[in-house]
């Protein structure tokens, strides 16, 4: 799958989904994020656990819905699943233009820009170093992998309410999972 | 024309944020001991006036502030005073001339929420015609801090109980539009 086709794939992809409004969109993820901050009393490595496993949960629904609208040819390798992820998925779901960066035959990182979710944002000072708000993007990675039988470790590298230029998340792979069945349906 | 100061003040009357952007010339010598404050004022404009709960500005300022409050309690009374309310958006928002104390000129800007903007700025005597250029320009200025005000509001992490701005994204942002605005007036 080449690099174009996956971008332009992307692009089609983004013109027919309906769209949402970018301000409901980040407002809903803020008020989110601060209900999760108050029940958390100051616990930041807890609040972003939080924050990933909402962003897991999606990641396991939305990956049956992409594979569904999108038409992305088989992925031959993590290089091509890192391209369809960056170009298409994050273009569909998104609106967002991703940069990809392959970093070894079984990491990748994705650069992005800018992000939707920061519309407004301005961490507070006791959270600025250490809540990664977009780290819901990482649990959605890692759980639409999972479902496709790639165990990866997802970490926000870069983000720019810190104070960095981008966004930077890299997916490390460190299981390919197997098939097969349940405990309770295994054959003896 | 330049402009001298900013303050907002909130729906019961207390202050959410005063900032000076010229250090006053032949202001009170003893101006950081009537505050009870032990360090002096820089020369160049502070870059936050929240110290310690409490905004640091000039006596002066201060006092123009309640003058303007006053008159501003007079305008919005029972009519006549109602009478420039009533065309929509910034228009309606703008009060105008609040009053002048020696060399300085106070504006005000009421939102439709009781939120209000006083903006002071010094000032020489102009003709009919340029006067009402800069009170557009001042409008206009207005309407942009507004605006500035209610993305800050926007932000997630903002607390509701104490509306104070603490924002450093506003005052970055407010100390372009001041520029801009002492840069195109000075023109005249």
């Amino acid at each position: 799958m080449s690099k174009s086709s996956a971008s332009t794939n992307g692009a089609t992809l983004w013109a027919k989904t309906p769209k949402a409004n970018a301000e409901l969109f980040s407002l809903t993820y803020g008020s989110l994020v601060t209900e999760v901050v108050r029940d958390a009393d100051g616990n930041v490595n807890e609040i972003n656990e939080q924050l990933e496993k909402i962003g897991y949960s999606i990641g396991i629904r939305s990956v049956d819905e992409f594979l569904a609208k999108s038409n992305a040819a088989h992925c031959r390798s993590l290089q091509d699943t890192a391209q369809v992820l960056g170009k298409t998925a994050f273009k569909m779901f998104l609106g967002i233009d991703c940069d990809v960066q392959i970093l070894s035959p079984t990491t990748f990182s994705l650069i992005m820009q800018e992000n939707p979710l920061y519309l407004f944002v301005e961490l507070p000072e006791n959270y600025k170093e250490t809540l990664q708000y977009a780290i819901l993007y990482c649990g959605i990675i890692r759980g639409a992998l999972e479902m496709l039988n790639y165990k990866v470790e997802c970490t926000l590298v870069k983000n720019i309410l810190k104070g960095d230029d981008v966004d930077e998340i890299k997916v490390e792979l460190k299981q390919i999972l197997q098939d097969g069945a349940g405990d309770d349906y295994k054959e003896d | 024309m330049a402009a001298v100061s900013l303050a907002i003040v909130g729906k019961s009357n207390q202050p959410l944020y005063l900032r000076e952007f010229v250090p006053e010339v032949g202001a009170f010598p003893d101006e950081s001991v009537l505050f009870g404050l032990s360090q002096s004022l820089p020369p160049l404009p502070p870059p936050s006036t929240f110290r310690n709960g409490i905004f640091q500005c000039s006596l002066k300022q201060e006092f123009l502030l309640h003058a303007a409050l006053d008159r501003f309690e007079e305008l919005s009374g029972p009519p006549p005073g109602y009478g420039w309310r009533n065309r929509p958006g910034a228009d309606g928002m703008f009060m105008g001339l609040l009053g002048v104390v020696d060399e300085l000129r106070i504006y005000g800007y009421c939102t439709t929420t009781k939120i209000k903007f006083f903006l002071i700025v010094d000032d020489e005597a102009l003709s009919k015609q340029q006067q009402k250029n800069a009170d557009e320009d001042i409008k206009n200025l207005l309407k942009s801090l507004h605006q500035l005000y209610v993305e800050d509001l926007l932000n997630p992490f903002k607390s509701l109980d104490d509306l104070t701005v603490l924002s450093k994204r506003f005052e970055a942002q407010l100390m372009n539009y001041i520029a801009a605005f002492n840069q195109s007036e000075g023109m005249i």
